[in-house]
């Protein structure tokens, strides 16, 4: 019986071999062979895709360029891509049994405008030919030279228009987007994302908190396992995506396999192994200026974490199946006690060609992450809240109480698709897509009940847990056809669903006998649970038609109507449409040459944002539990009015590229919000606060430039430079907020903190506060008596200064999104084989609230008022002794040090709200190439690549801010509370080195 | 084949286009929230009375704590320990800015309760449909009882506890989420809360329950400036006997009951849970002829630094019950009147009598009565008023009601026995938060 099963398992583990090694043998087939080169260097590309266009067939270059597609008999238009040199298409005609010898010679593309980028649901172009501005970033080629943490990190600095950071300094934490400003007026500004075709959660979460922070859902995702990503930037582009498009896509693809193998030694498949380690340390130092009396304790909550990283990749296959695998581990600390990262993730990504019309596709990823979150942000248990407000640490909670919190997410994702494209007939294409994003997230935290918390008992036991379950899928047909001579048209529908269940618990218990056991079970007082369920099904039907008029003129129209579970009575579908045009000036003659393209594009396109799932529903009843049982209370106030918000966006821009040497890519961008969807505050009086009302509140313009430029100014076999310039500009104005039921315009919104702020004439999220004129001042004695707050007015009652409101009694004090932002790139590789990279980013026009420091005034630690204080009111020394004020009543100095001292009371926001431009030094590697130094060396024959980096992130700073880190939010990623720093983890600077192995 | 690939599409298309509004329908429906309709219904009566029990327990220790602490009974006292926000700083010192989120939780919770109680009339009156059998009059009498109860509770609330210039009290009611209402005077508040109370009385469903609404139409009297009628309601409220006890009086109308979940905020703000709001050290003297605990040391947040710090005593599980209408009360509301409107200290001394003795800790509590030749004036009822209703909210009606200086318990920076200084502030009520005033344009 034992042999029977072996004999069968082998036959098994043949077939699968023969499956991976073997090509397919065809009744008749035909053989097309040939070499891959680059032009500028002359070298073998390894790993170019040969493709038959219009059919499924394919094949790479191996280690020495060589290709070898074998093909039905036929005429093929074959194209041959290899990443960052120019794709090349030839007409081929090969008849049964023969065999063709075709070799390409590539050009570099140094702007990559001539890679195929996804621009649209239904659609995929080259740059070079798209009407619409798509970013794309080489993940591949990033994380072959820098070590990122996780997507955010992939990003940032990488795109125009797209700014993507860290809300705090946690490793793990949430991510906050910025794509051109936001879209509408809606709080989160999120866009949407896509892996290998699945919409991802891309929710910041949090269960039991540990301050502001919560978790990001995109965390789990290692930057290892991609290969592109695609940044569709607005409704322009992202029109066919639909509904919560309007801030953009995110397109990310991962690795595929190629085929290739050993120096020497050709197998189907490559090994690739990298070994990271590194740090996480403290970037900033604390002072006296920044903690006061206990600037000592604050740094030394800080301790460097080590990071640890372990990749294991196998790739290869043959032309009929092509596989990726990876093992990803990866063991970081963050820069404080509790916070760290613990991510493996195991990726198998498969192709298969059965049948020259049919291409069968499955990527899925399991990851297992787990993510520990210290306490800091509004939170008297925080390391922060503990070192910085006080003038003695830890008065709020003891510092070994602090560091014995538990706080951690566990987090099992499961990200898998299928996709079947299959041509029944020439130029027909079909297209079938289904995928599973499922995350079982689970927190435990844990007060231990040795230490003394306020408001637990003898310690707690809190869980969470998250189940996020989402299903997409996308069914499409593509038929191109030539309408007419040189006219090209491409028909396209298509049928885009998705359908979201999340389920989330929650327990809390207290009074332990032990803080050896921390199973709930095991406490004694019961404090809350309770559960949420949303179900929400979208389906959108979506057209497009393309033409392509002599590669010169390129026209595309469509449109998407979604349906959608949460949209009002008042819209049971929304339409949205999509125009697009541009023409390559370059194909005339009157063009000079120096222009290799030279393109101009217009785009108009809708897109939107949907309410939430009860958002149309008028009141909604839970029930509270209490001494008197369990009765009704008010869940949720809602909208039986409300629409989606609908964001209409215009972008022209143009792309060049000149000299072979320079690529300049230019956006201007309009983008008008209506009927937005915020969460308005109603009036107490109304009794409606348990939730905010949402509401469709009006309207907001945005409008902005991006710049991209990349240029190579050297390229020689032995030294190669290329730079990269990245500018944005963006500004926005709220124009309405809506009107009341008699037409009046409502009032301004603001955030819980009441300093961001949502009003007409000002921008999104301003900060808008009553202004502080310096102090008061006893007419007969000249002392000081108070602060001097309100807008100062002229004898018409007018406000002096024209950023003032009389009414409002506040004035606008700049906003929390930069006027401007960018970043610069330089690459340069000498002999090959030695590579720096640097990358440095800036944000001007940026302002941020210090509530740290505001804070720190209340609580009398914040040193500069101290001083102040003593010049005015005198002092008493060590010994106890009395030391008179320095400054006398009525004078010049008195006043101005009285004026001073009124600009620091802690509890007024105006003084606080501080210009925070910056400019980073975020990323820098230094890496040897070894692979040819290695592939000589005896026993090291088969290693086909092998390099040494060392990296480092966020290096250097210099900023205008006087707090510590100018990027943090308290309040996480996701509301209306922008740019306020409050006792929030700065982010830390990282080291890394890595060991890359390949055979 | 391309003629019947087209138009296999087309009917895909076709029948794509009927099948998304099922698709996106089809959706499962939550478990935690339900739509309000849905409780319209006679046999969820009792679920909406008692999730106004609910509210009503959530806005009075809300109102209880910060008035304290507005008043000079509590302190904000940053050398105890976790006692951290200087919002309840700006509440002791009386300089309260409009955007005081502590204040804001006080106004949420006293409006929501006020929005759930006239809901529940409005309920009652427009969309229920009581059976024409006993149970279904019963539940209606039991509903209505409730909505106008409670619906003078919460006009009380904001008719004593906020005002739009910490001076005058008063406050909005909006009955139009688009349209809030302009300031309603305290004076027009109490007598809306009068009405409904006379409403309630007349369809209490038991005698306690009558007598528990005769107690707060005392109360609002004496706020009002009638003592004769205060104590005319008193005499028909709550008598000695009449225990605010959770587990005694059934219908807890008199008594705010709480659970672990719920937790009152006397233990959760101003007790062991956590200990923002102190408590003025005079009440260790209190604490000491008392024969409850008022007060308990508080954590001192520096080590010994030669005071001791007190905090409440009364609350010291998150689940204590929380006394708001007692026998005691009506004893003394009637001693008021006797003392200051007729005149007559032996009579005012007849209704005190049974206080003192309640709360005596003397080993005969007899003692503590007041005999013929004891004095007793309005600075006693005062103080009696004072300790007898501590941690009820009523020590900052009654220094606005008598002209009793704001005052506040200051620390010196080194050891030193505690200072008490005039308040900074000229708030004698808590304003109208800044989120009424951004939402409301009646500001």
């Amino acid at each position: 019986m034992s042999s029977t099963r072996t004999l069968a398992g082998a036959r098994w583990a043949g077939a699968v071999v023969a499956l991976l090694l073997a090509a397919p043998a065809f009744a008749q087939t035909a053989t097309i062979s040939g070499n891959v080169v680059a032009a500028d260097t002359g070298e073998p590309l390894i790993g170019a895709a040969i493709q038959a266009v219009g059919t499924a067939r394919g094949a790479a270059s191996d280690v020495n360029g060589d290709y070898t597609l074998v093909i039905a008999p036929g005429s093929y238009t074959l194209r041959a891509t290899y990443t960052g040199y120019e794709p090349l298409e030839v007409e081929v005609s090969v008849a049964a049994g023969e065999t063709i010898t075709q070799d390409f010679t590539l050009e570099p593309d140094l702007a990559g405008l001539e890679e195929v980028v996804v621009t649209g649901a239904l659609s995929a172009r080259s740059r070079s030919r798209s009407e619409v501005s798509v970013s794309r970033i080489d993940a591949a080629a990033l994380t072959d030279v820098q070590q990122y943490s996780d997507v955010n990190q992939l990003l940032n600095g990488k795109v125009a228009g797209v700014s993507v950071q860290p809300s705090s300094g946690n490793v793990g934490g949430g991510i906050r987007f910025n794509v051109r400003g936001g879209g509408g007026l809606n709080g989160s500004g999120q866009p949407l994302i896509y892996v290998d075709g699945i919409r991802v959660d891309n929710a910041e979460f949090s269960g039991f908190g540990a301050g502001g922070q919560g978790i990001g859902a995109l965390s789990s995702l290692s930057p290892d396992d991609i290969a592109t990503i695609d940044v569709l930037k607005g409704p322009a582009a992202a029109a066919l995506y639909g509904t919560d498009a309007s801030n953009g896509v995110v397109l990310i693809t991962t690795k595929k396999g190629t085929i290739g193998g050993g120096v020497d030694a050709p197998v189907p498949f490559q090994v690739t192994y990298s070994a990271t380690t590194g740090v996480n340390q403290q970037q900033f130092e604390y002072d006296e200026l920044t903690a006061g009396a206990t600037a000592e304790n604050a740094n030394a909550i800080f301790e460097d974490g080590g990071i640890a990283q372990h990749t294991l990749g196998v790739s290869g296959g043959s032309s009929a199946v092509r596989y990726f695998t990876q093992f990803d581990y990866r063991d970081e600390d963050g820069i404080v006690f509790g916070n760290f990262q613990d991510r493996r993730s195991l990726r198998g990504n498969f192709e298969a060609f059965p049948l020259p019309n049919l291409q069968l596709g499955v990527n899925s990823a399991y990851t297992f992450n787990s993510v520990g979150q210290p306490q800091n942000d509004n939170n008297i248990l925080g390391y922060l809240g503990n070192t910085l407000l006080l003038s003695t640490p830890y008065l709020f909670t003891d510092s070994a109480a602090v560091r014995a919190i538990g706080s951690e997410y566990r987090t099992n994702q499961f990200l898998g698709s299928f996709e079947a494209r299959y041509s029944p007939i020439d130029n027909l294409s079909l297209r079938g897509q289904l995928g599973v994003d499922a995350s079982d997230t689970r927190q435990d935290q844990t007060f231990p009940s040795q230490f003394v918390y306020s408001g637990r008992t003898n310690g707690e036991r809190n869980v969470y847990t998250r189940e996020n379950d989402q299903i997409s899928f996308l069914l499409d047909a593509r038929y191109s056809y030539a309408p007419a001579a040189a006219i090209n048209a491409t028909t396209a529908v298509g049928l885009q669903g998705f359908d979201r269940r999340l389920r989330t618990f929650t327990f809390g218990i207290q009074n332990f006998g032990t803080s050896l056991l921390s199973d709930a079970g095991t406490g004694v007082d019961y404090q809350a649970s309770g559960e949420f369920f949303n179900n929400l099904r979208q389906v959108g039907l979506i057209a497009e038609q393309s033409l392509d008029i002599q590669d010169t003129y390129f026209v595309t129209l469509g449109f998407r109507n979604d349906y959608a579970s949460t949209i009002g009575d008042n819209a049971p579908s929304v339409f949205y449409p999509l125009a697009r045009g541009a023409v390559r000036l370059d194909r005339f003659d009157a063009v000079p040459s120096l222009f290799s393209i030279l393109k101009l594009r217009a785009a108009y396109g809708e897109s939107g944002q949907l309410p939430g799932s009860f958002d149309g529903i008028p009141l909604l009843y839970t029930a509270e539990p209490g001494g008197d049982g369990s009765g009704a209370t008010i869940q949720q106030i809602g909208n039986i009015d409300i629409e989606p918000e609908k964001v209409r966006e215009f972008e022209t821009g143009v792309d060049m590229e000149l000299f072979d040497r320079l690529a300049v890519e230019f956006t201007y961008y309009n983008q008008t919000a209506e009927e937005s969807i915020f969460g308005r505050q109603l009036a107490p009086s109304t009794g409606l606060i348990a939730s905010t009302l949402p509401f469709n509140v009006g309207e907001i313009d945005v409008q902005g430039f991006e710049l991209a430029l990349n240029m190579t100014p050297l390229a020689s076999p032995t030294a190669a430079l290329d730079l990269g310039v990245i500018l944005s500009h963006q500004t926005n104005e709220v124009q309405s907020v809506g009107t009341d039921q008699f037409g009046e315009p409502l009032p301004p919104l603001f955030d819980g903190f009441d300093v961001n702020v949502l009003r007409p004439g000002l921008p999104r999220a301003a900060f808008y506060v009553t202004p502080v004129n310096g102090a008061t001042f006893d007419p007969a004695t000249g002392e000081y008596t108070g602060v001097d707050t309100g807008v100062l007015t002229d004898e018409q009652g007018n406000p002096l200064d024209p950023d003032c409101n009389v009414d409002d009694n506040r004035c606008y004090r700049g906003n929390p999104y930069p006027d401007f932002n960018g970043s610069f790139t330089a690459n340069l590789t000498l002999f090959q084989d030695f590579t720096i990279y640097a990358l440095a980013d800036w944000a001007t026009g940026l302002k941020v609230f210090n509530n740290t420091d505001a804070f720190r005034a209340q609580f009398g630690n914040y040193q500069q008022r101290s001083d102040l204080a003593d010049q005015l009111f005198g002092t008493t020394d060590d010994e106890g002794n009395d030391v008179p004020p320095t400054v006398t009543p009525g004078t010049a100095e008195y006043e101005a040090v009285a004026n001073a001292y009124a600009r620091t009371q802690g509890t007024l926001d105006d003084n606080w709200i501080r210009d925070a431009d910056y400019l980073k030094l975020r990323e820098i590697t230094v890496r040897y190439n070894l692979g040819r130094i290695l592939s000589r060396a005896p026993g090291f024959d088969r290693v086909r690549t092998a390099s040494l980096a060392l990296s480092g992130r966020n290096l250097f700073q210099t900023s205008l801010y006087d707090g510590i880190d100018p990027e943090v939010n308290f309040n996480g990623a996701r509301s209306l509370s922008r740019g306020q720093d409050f006792l929030t983890l700065q982010n830390p600077r990282q080291f890394f080195l890595t060991l890359t192995l390949g055979i | 084949m391309r003629h019947s690939l087209i138009l296999g599409l087309a009917v895909f298309a076709i029948g794509t286009l009927s099948a998304c509004d099922s698709f996106v329908e089809d959706v499962d429906q939550p478990i935690d929230r339900v739509d309000s309709d849905s409780l319209d219904q006679q046999r969820e009566i009792d679920f909406l009375i008692t999730g106004l029990k609910e509210g009503f327990n959530d806005a009075y220790d809300n109102v209880a704590t910060i008035s304290e602490l507005l008043s000079d009974n509590a302190i904000f006292n940053t050398r105890v320990r976790n006692s951290t926000f200087p919002t309840y700083g700006q509440v002791d010192a009386a300089e309260i800015e409009f955007d005081n989120n502590t204040v804001d939780g006080v106004s949420t919770a006293v409006n929501e309760y006020r929005f759930l109680s006239d809901d529940l009339l409005r309920r009652i009156e427009n969309t229920i449909e009581f059976s024409d059998d006993d149970a279904g009059a019963a539940a209606e009498q039991r509903a209505r009882f409730a909505a106008n109860y409670h619906g003078a509770v919460a006009r009380y609330f904001l008719a004593t506890y906020f005002s739009e210039d910490g001076q005058n009290g008063g406050a909005p009611i909006s009955t139009e989420r688009d349209t809030p209402g302009p300031v309603i005077p305290a004076a027009d508040l109490y007598q809306q809360a009068q009405d409904k109370l006379a409403l309630a009385v007349d369809g209490a469903p038991s005698a306690f329950e009558a007598q528990v609404a005769n107690s707060l139409r005392a109360r609002i009297a004496l706020l009002q400036g009638d003592r004769a009628q205060a104590a005319a309601f008193a005499a028909e409220g709550l008598t000695e006997g009449d225990a605010p006890d959770c587990e005694v009086s059934g219908i807890n109308l008199n008594v705010a009951c709480y659970n672990a979940a719920s937790q009152n905020n006397w233990f959760s703000q101003g007790g062991r849970g956590r200990t923002q709001i102190s408590i003025n050290p005079l009440f260790a003297d209190l604490d000491a002829i008392d024969n409850r605990d008022l007060v308990e040391t508080a954590p001192n947040a520096s080590g010994a630094d030669g005071n001791t710090y007190y905090r409440q005593g009364l609350y010291t599980e998150n689940d204590a019950d929380l006394p708001f209408l007692t026998w005691q009360e009506m004893a003394l509301i009637q001693a008021e009147n006797a003392l200051l409107g007729d005149g007559d200290e032996d009579a005012a001394k007849a209704f005190v009598n049974p206080v003192l003795v309640s709360r005596s800790a003397l080993e005969n509590p007899e003692e503590a009565a007041l005999g013929d030749g004891e004095s007793f004036d309005q600075g006693a009822l005062i103080d009696l008023r004072r300790r007898e209703l501590f941690t009820q909210g009523l020590r900052l009606v009654d220094q606005r009601r008598f002209g009793i200086p704001f005052t506040r318990i200051t620390y010196p920076q080194a050891s030193g026995d505690p200072v008490e200084t005039t308040v900074d502030g000229a708030f004698r009520y808590l304003p109208l938060t800044q989120t009424e005033r951004n939402a409301n344009p009646n500001f």
